[in-house]
């Protein structure tokens, strides 16, 4: 062996034991003979075991599959081709499948231009990346926290004016790392007015080497606001200032939640106040009760002061304490709470009306433990409740207000009594109960035209209205609708007013008024008697009166004693005519004046057998043939001697103007037409023209043939009498054929 | 002086009795006739309403007869009266003061004036002077 090769052998025995006690891995590639060499440490790095005999290729395997692989192979060839050496940080994945991280160096030698051999070292420095990373993750975590918190800090060298900030102390100024930092520019970034206020603060810690906490608004370039919270200390050196560092923490949202929570409260508070509500909430195990400010006003008691049930029931009117505690026993027992109302007596003696809405709260076993709710105070809308009751009850009529749907809200006092049922039996029912079935369609169609319309509508009068009352009267009414505006929706007040009285009022005017009507029927009647008497005594008076006159002229003047006798006897009869009328028209007045006729039942057939009788020697005389038909109506309550004269009368004109050329039939038949019993005496006489004749049949000395018998009174008297009894007469004829007489005995 | 057909048209006897008793006493009067009913007195008149002498120159014609009184009598006079060749005057005589009656009268033309009974004697005369 030569000198030298010894030399470099025991060298590089040395660079082994040293690189083994370093842990520094040392290798070496013989280009000519294409061997290998590597150190322990290399072995102890990539994990194999002492003999293992590498090569190039096994080598190259090692390297992490990937960058890493081609960065070492490229490594290697510029080295071989190029002659350039190498320092690379590659990760080598060990035989068992660790991962380590590497720094591997490299020379090549070269001998006549060609590369013959590399020499290099390999450094596991697995220790020092692992530890880079933990760095640059507590960094990273560093960040990410002061991000969350909003929190940057900050480094200020007041010695040379240099200032840094955080990332997030970037961020929270909105201000860009490109930009130049320096105190200036953090003072710009503070809000303009409370820029001085920052500067005096910094200034002061500048001079007294304590840093006081700061709050001041900064305005970052987006237009915003922020509220900043600045804490910082002070470093000095020998008495002076040398740096300053501290953070600052961006405290907008925490400030605008405790100003939203504030005004919140205050709105809450203002609420209750407004609508008169209070809450509270009473826990039933411990009696303890916690009220919001609101629920002490309304009590009048102190807020805040401690409450337990009793201190509540002591507050409550005397005459609503028992309802009050029977109500929270029952919702406890029951476990259902329900809506009540109690009076409460403020210490200066005021009373307020109350209402309670609540809750209960059970405990995992269904155990009542807690209530809770609210109280209203409902004086004043009570007060108005009672005034419109009031005003309610005080109406006239009876008042039923409904909905929309004609559900019953509310009824007045009257309406209790006209319809017999209470508020609470009429209470949401529909209105129709109270209304007869047969007029719902009436009902329902001015329900229709007053909600499309609703204003004040008087239902017709001359609708016929009705109601029924609970027990199924029916009650003749005038009904009126009007609206009413309420927070529940429009209703209608429905005034109901019973007529019965107007209606009887009504039916006694129309009887009065028939009766009336028949007052005047017969004044008219009694006014035509009047005027037929009048014409009687006008003309049938005064004609034998002016006779009279006229024979005594005569007979002042005669001479002839003959004469004078003649004339006496012409008095005479005169007079005996005269007397003769004034009997009977005082017959007729007899009649008339008749204001209490006796009346009784009469037989036709016995009636007529009188008449018979009487009429016997005329009937023998004529051969009349008398028949009759009494059959339908066999007798009449009427007036004995009337219907005698009738009869008489009626029979002896049929057979006075019988004709003579016919033997006379008189026939006499009676019936009922409706409802009025009608006598008819019809003849086969002389007949009368009644175009001619009509208007004065029944007149007084009317007469129609040239019978020394006629008088003209018959007729007159039997009309006269039939008017008194309330019936009517009136004939038929046809001259030479006969006549028929109609009566009706009554009206 | 006109010598004068007088008609009474009257049912009761007792002023026919005193009318003519009046008549008999006015020179101017030729005859006089009387008739108990308008009918009657129409009968005559029909029967003789071309001879001129057999006819009435003054009617006195009562109102209240039977059969036909004195308005139904006129009714049927009007319409004869264009075929008579002759004037003749009707006074309606009448006990009666019943305006109506009075009125009715007034109302037919034919009728020269309404008289209410009892006649005096002296309207008579001034009567028939007037018309001879």
């Amino acid at each position: 062996m030569k000198h030298k090769d010894i030399e470099d052998i025991k060298i590089k025995q040395i660079l082994n034991h040293t690189a083994n006690a370093v842990q520094i891995g040392v290798y070496e590639f013989d280009m000519v003979s294409k061997e290998l060499y590597w150190n322990d440490t290399i072995k102890k790095i990539v994990e194999v075991p002492n003999d293992f005999v590498p090569t190039l290729e096994l080598e190259l395997s090692f390297y992490k599959e990937g960058d890493c692989r081609e960065k070492a192979r490229q490594a290697l060839e510029n080295a071989i081709h190029k002659g350039e050496p190498y320092d690379l940080d590659v990760e080598m994945v060990t035989a068992k499948g660790n991962l380590r991280f590497i720094r591997k160096i490299g020379y090549p030698e070269f001998k006549n231009g060609t590369c013959v051999k590399i020499v290099g070292v390999l450094l596991d420095i697995s220790d020092r990346k692992k530890a880079e990373f933990e760095l640059a993750k507590k960094n990273q975590q560093l960040n990410n926290a002061e991000k969350m918190a909003k929190i940057g800090n900050w480094n200020w060298s007041t010695i040379t004016g240099e200032l840094t900030w955080s990332d997030n102390l970037y961020e929270i100024y909105g201000h860009s790392k490109n930009e130049p930092l320096s105190y200036e520019v953090y003072l710009n970034h503070v809000h303009v007015d409370e820029r001085d206020l920052v500067e005096q603060k910094i200034l002061k810690a500048l001079e007294t080497g304590t840093y006081d906490d700061l709050i001041y608004r900064i305005q970052p370039r987006d237009g915003t606001t922020k509220i900043i919270k600045s804490m910082g200390i002070v470093k000095t050196d020998l008495g002076k200032t040398v740096e300053m560092f501290g953070t600052c923490q961006d405290i907008t949202d925490q400030v605008n939640k405790e100003q939203e929570l504030v005004k919140k409260n205050q709105q809450l508070t203002f609420a209750e106040e407004m609508a008169q509500i209070g809450y509270w909430e009473w826990d039933i195990v411990n009696d303890h009760l916690i009220w919001s400010d609101n629920m002490y006003r309304i009590f009048g008691l102190e807020i805040g002061s401690q409450l337990g049930f009793e201190n509540v029931v002591e507050a409550i009117h005397p005459d609503d304490r028992d309802n009050f505690r029977a109500n929270a026993e029952e919702f406890i027992s029951e476990k259902r709470f329900r809506k009540f109302m109690h009076r409460i007596v403020h210490k200066n003696g005021a009373i307020r009306t109350v209402e309670l809405f609540g809750e209960l709260i059970m405990d995992g076993a269904g155990n009542v433990v807690k209530m809770v709710g609210i109280t209203q105070d409902i004086t004043e809308q009570r007060m108005s409740e009672i005034k419109f009751r009031g005003l309610l009850d005080s109406a006239p009529d009876s008042m039923v207000i409904v909905d929309q749907k004609g559900t019953i809200h509310l009824i007045n006092k009257q309406a209790e009594k006209m319809f017999g049922y209470t508020f609470s039996e009429l209470k949401e029912k529909h209105v129709s109960m109270l209304v007869p079935q047969r007029l719902w369609d009436t009902m329902e169609f001015y329900a229709i035209a007053f909600f499309k319309d609703p204003k004040h509508t008087g239902l017709p009068h001359n609708l016929d209205f009705f109601v029924h009352n609970k027990s199924g009267f029916q009650i003749p009414v005038q009904v009126t609708l009007s609206p009413l505006e309420t927070p529940e929706g429009l209703l209608v007040s429905i005034a109901i007013r019973d007529i019965t009285t107007q209606k009887q009022a009504a039916h006694r005017i129309m009887e009065t008024n028939k009766s009336l009507k028949e007052s005047a029927k017969r004044l008219k009647a009694q006014n035509r008697q009047l005027a037929e008497f009048n014409h009687i005594t006008s003309h049938n008076l005064r004609s034998p009166v002016s006779n009279l006159s006229a024979l005594l002229n005569i007979y002042k003047t005669e001479n002839d004693a003959e004469m004078k006798e003649e004339l006496i006897e012409k008095i005479e009869t005169v007079t005996n005519h005269l007397t003769w009328t004034l009997d009977t028209l005082v017959e007729s007045l007899m009649i008339k004046n008749a204001e209490q006729i006796p009346v009784e039942k009469i037989s036709f057939e016995d009636t007529l057998s009188k008449t018979k009788e009487m009429l016997a020697a005329q009937i023998l005389k004529s051969g009349a043939n008398i028949t009759s038909n009494f059959t339908d109506a066999p007798s009449a309550m009427y007036n004995k001697v009337y219907l005698e004269s009738i009869f008489l009368n009626m029979v002896s004109n049929s057979l006075k103007y019988c004709s003579e050329n016919r033997t006379p039939e008189i026939f006499i038949h009676s019936k009922v037409e409706n409802g009025k019993t009608q006598l008819e005496f019809r003849d086969n006489g002389l007949g009368i023209n009644l175009k001619k004749n009509g208007h004065k049949l029944f007149g007084f000395n009317k007469v129609f043939h040239r019978n020394k018998d006629a008088k003209g009174v018959g007729l007159f008297l039997t009309k006269a009498q039939v008017d008194a009894m309330g019936g009517s007469i009136w004939a038929e004829s046809e001259e030479g054929v006969g006549t028929s007489f109609f009566i009706n005995l009554n009206s | 002086m006109k010598p004068l057909n007088v008609f009474v048209v009257d049912d009761d006897d007792i002023y026919q009795f005193t009318l003519k008793v009046t008549l008999r006493s006015i020179p101017s009067v030729k005859s006089i006739s009387t008739f108990s009913d308008g009918a009657e007195a129409l009968e005559h008149i029909m029967a003789n309403k071309d001879e001129l002498e057999a006819l009435p120159d003054i009617i006195f014609l009562d109102i209240n007869m039977p059969v036909m009184d004195g308005f139904q009598f006129m009714d049927e006079f009007v319409d004869l009266l264009p075929g008579l060749n002759k004037e003749i005057k009707v006074y309606l005589v009448s006990s009666s003061i019943d305006p109506m009656d009075i009125k009715k009268a007034r109302r037919i033309d034919a009728v020269s004036d309404y008289l209410v009974k009892p006649l005096k004697s002296e309207d008579i005369k001034d009567i028939l002077l007037q018309i001879s």
